[in-house]
């Protein structure tokens, strides 16, 4: 799915991006209360910390909801339509919105969500129905 | 969690709504909508312009612009100045801060404005760049605006509650209806299920019905003292009660509830009423799904019986169920920005003083208004409603 385009995303997510690994979960987590979290922030939600590190994070979660793209005001996701994304909670706490990649998902379908590398400074998130 | 009651809202009165006629698209600016919605809410009030020593101002299209430059646009001196970009919780929030302000005495006579754009292709570019975890978190996976989040909202809820396709069609369909006699609403022609189901996709479970139309155009109210309005012969309404709430339930892992649920003994112990003795509603429709969210958080029906609910509760005006976005809402008359914030609330001040011709809600004495808005990623953050009765 290189073929994604390059989307304009914050100073975070650049960041981020410069430290993902294809396959792999980065997140930020707090140094100093331990929580993970998404999407990207600048202080830690829980105790306001500055301590937000990127963190290699467990891949594992749940589908909560999945739709299918017919409209959209981006080129690339008109030309490739429909398009699957769907909602999906992480082990490791917070909730994220990813590509499907396999399959037709359905809530309640064991996932892991991955990161793929979009050109040099962005980074997307892929979920994967668990073999 | 419930904290001390609030007090009332005594002595203060509400009118003047007014409705800057809709349009598709514009190349005008925002500050041309506000200025039409502020010279319509004036217009044969008896305040001239120089008496608004208070303003609230909402809108999403106003950038660079924020709300000090409209008043030098309109060449107005104010005493109180407020911004409320609360997305579609806008209205009742900005007639709460306004009515305070009456009440203490900070400001005389307040005019509550919103007003949007809607200039070829500015819709995606405010979409896109909407906020920080919407560019990051939303946009990148299918660059759907806010129909991507609803779609994933209202899947959740039809397999959570066993609704159907045809459940939102009804209420959408009733919705039309009321449209038909409003000449405000840019969406007039009738509906049926067979077109409503047979609608292109958008995101689905969303198709074509279930979304709003962007257009631009503004809404706007007074708010002043009672015995100020009484001396300029201007009728007006009542607060019986209002709440807002932000962030509402953070941890729920989808949101199928909002903060109503948590607000609403408070709102119906302020009013001293309750859900039965509302005479119409008008509920916050950017999509069907939240429209129903909204009648069980209210206490219209239980949790997941919407459905149920509008099947058995006529949304149309004078079918003897319970009259429902009687202008047709933002599903018939499009989505002018945060004006759509403003929309429901409008058309009750407009039930309450009779002046919805074609389709008056008889003896409208009680109208509930909510308010639903800010996806700032997966679901929408500020929820509001009031109760307003006519004053007699």
């Amino acid at each position: 799915m290189s073929v994604l385009p390059a989307f304009e995303g914050s100073r975070l997510a650049r960041e981020r991006a410069a430290q993902a690994e294809n396959g792999q979960l980065t997140l930020q987590r707090c140094r100093d209360c331990g929580k993970t979290q998404y999407p990207f922030r600048e202080l830690c939600q829980d105790c306001l910390s500055d301590g937000l590190r990127w963190s290699r994070t467990s891949r594992s979660g749940v589908v909560i909801a999945a739709v299918r793209v017919h409209a959209s005001l981006h080129p690339f996701f008109r030309e490739h339509a429909p398009w699957q994304i769907c909602s999906v909670a992480l082990d490791a706490g917070p909730r994220v919105i990813a590509h499907a990649r396999n399959g037709a998902m359905e809530p309640g379908f064991p996932v892991e969500v991955f990161d793929e590398r979009v050109g040099t400074a962005h980074c997307i998130l892929i979920a994967r129905i668990k073999a | 969690m419930r904290t001390g009651q609030a007090r009332g809202y005594g002595g203060v009165a509400i009118t003047q709504p007014y409705t800057e006629p809709y349009v598709r698209r514009s190349e005008k600016g925002a500050p041309w909508f506000i200025g039409r919605t502020l010279a319509g809410v004036l217009q044969n009030s008896g305040v001239p312009k120089s008496a608004v020593d208070g303003l609230v101002v909402t809108s999403m299209s106003l950038a660079p612009d924020s709300a000090p430059s409209v008043a030098e646009h309109f060449g107005l001196s104010l005493r109180w100045l407020e911004s409320v970009p609360c997305g579609g919780a806008s209205g009742i929030i900005a007639l709460q801060r306004a009515a305070r302000a009456v009440q203490a005495g900070d400001a005389e006579v307040v005019a509550c404005i919103a007003g949007d754009a809607a200039a070829k292709d500015s819709f995606a570019d405010l979409v896109s760049r909407f906020s920080r975890f919407s560019i990051d978190a939303v946009w990148p996976y299918g660059a759907a605006g806010p129909n991507a989040v609803f779609a994933l909202i209202t899947d959740a809820y039809m397999r959570r509650y066993d609704v159907g396709r045809e459940d939102f069609g009804r209420l959408c369909i009733e919705q039309r209806e009321n449209a038909r006699a409003n000449p405000l609403a840019l969406l007039r022609d009738p509906l049926n299920l067979a077109d409503y189901l047979a609608a292109r996709p958008i995101v689905e479970p969303l198709h074509l019905y279930d979304c709003v139309m962007p257009c631009a155009g503004g809404e706007g109210f007074l708010v002043l003292g009672e015995e100020h309005a009484a001396r300029l012969g201007l009728r007006h309404v009542r607060v019986r009660g209002i709440i807002e709430r932000h962030n509402a339930y953070p941890s729920d892992p989808v949101q199928l509830r909002g903060g109503w649920a948590q607000d609403r003994d408070a709102l119906y112990e302020q009013a001293g009423a309750g859900p039965e003795d509302i005479d119409f509603i008008e509920t916050y429709d950017d999509y069907p799904v939240i429209s129903f969210m909204q009648l069980e958080d209210l206490g219209f029906c239980e949790k997941g019986g919407a459905g149920e609910f509008v099947r058995s509760h006529s949304a149309v005006v004078g079918q003897g169920g319970l009259p429902h976005n009687t202008g047709g809402g933002q599903l018939s008359m499009g989505q002018a920005g945060y004006a759509g914030g403003y929309l429901g609330l409008v058309e009750a001040l407009r039930q309450l003083l009779g002046r919805s011709a074609g389709r008056q809600v008889e003896e409208a004495g009680l109208g509930l208004v909510s308010g639903f808005g800010y996806v700032n990623f997966d679901r929408g953050l500020c929820t509001s409603a009031c109760i307003l009765e006519r004053a007699s």
